[in-house]
């Protein structure tokens, strides 16, 4: 083994830039297959899932404090054109209303303090049973 | 070089990657992703293989593994995650080793490439979530800047190092 930089270390590397870019195209084709033509906006609150909601119909979503003890206060989640945000919430931080607007697939918004996840599922024709 | 000669060598450069190991978690990277870190005890991993055999660098890096799942980490998920990293990255190395004249850089850079590789198919089959491939190509590429990093501070120790002190062919007493 050498110490000094040479012609087949230019080789690695060159094969380390092509293995990153067929990552690149590997990942960006599973998540559009998964991001398929229909997808849910699921809440799960304190690991249950307990509302799906189709995400091309526009509605407000208001959680209340009275029914879910995990919520620090009221719950405002809004679903617009294809798009689904946390308007309004009670946390210390305010990480998931100030994430904003989310439409894929592979991001979930997660509010740890008030316990609520919500993630959107896509399905695509073939029916993969990939989870999120 | 008489066997227990070399394995004291091979303790000593287990426990001072383990040291490294320990004070890199320490350091926070100013880097906001989760799970990047240098890896500066791939150092030690490239100086065992430039001054010993190729057994002698599976021996360390299992050893190492298991040291660090035993003394820090537990043999939770964290453990499995890095055992898949170490497994496919030693494979990697190996051959290149075996099959290319590659220098240090190259060996360093596929050993990166091949452990983060492990790491993220390991979080993918535990975690049951193919979107962590996502993240994959943005730890290659830091992989490959850290692959460069630590294989010229060991190109430069083991220049620097006086010749004898970890490969020495003369063993007196």
């Amino acid at each position: 083994m050498k110490l000094k930089w040479n012609k087949i270390d230019i080789f690695i590397l060159s094969f380390a830039l092509i293995f990153i870019i067929l990552l690149v195209v590997m990942s960006n084709i599973i998540t559009s297959k998964v991001n398929g033509a229909y997808k849910h906006v699921v809440i799960t609150i304190r690991g249950e899932e307990k509302y799906k909601y189709n995400l091309d119909e526009d509605r407000t979503i208001v959680l209340k404090k009275e029914d879910y003890d995990s919520l620090l206060g009221d719950m405002v989640i809004e679903i617009k054109d294809g798009k689904v945000r946390v308007n309004k919430e009670e946390s210390p931080k305010n990480y998931c209303s100030k994430q904003g607007w989310v439409s894929n697939v592979a991001t979930p918004i997660v509010c740890l303090p008030n316990a609520v996840v919500i993630t959107i599922i896509g399905q695509s024709e073939t029916d993969l049973d990939w989870q999120v | 070089m008489k066997s227990t000669n070399k394995l004291v060598r091979i303790a000593l450069l287990l426990s001072l990657a383990l040291i490294i190991n320990f004070l890199e978690s320490l350091v926070p990277l100013p880097i906001p992703l989760p799970g990047v870190k240098l890896g500066l005890a791939n150092c030690i991993g490239l100086m065992v293989l430039y001054c010993f055999d190729k057994k002698d660098f599976v021996f360390f890096n299992v050893l190492k593994v298991l040291m660090v799942g035993l003394l820090r980490t537990g043999f939770g998920t964290g453990f499995f995650i890095s055992v898949m990293g170490t497994f496919l990255s030693t494979i990697a190395t190996l051959l290149v080793y075996k099959f290319t004249k590659s220098s240090i850089y190259g060996l360093s850079i596929i050993g990166a490439l091949f452990h983060s590789l492990g790491q993220v198919l390991m979080v993918i089959i535990l975690y049951d979530n193919v979107y962590m491939i996502n993240y994959l190509p943005i730890l290659e590429v830091i992989s490959i800047i850290s692959g460069c990093l630590t294989a010229y501070i060991s190109a430069n120790v083991l220049e620097k190092l006086p010749k004898g002190l970890l490969m020495e062919e003369k063993v007196n007493g």
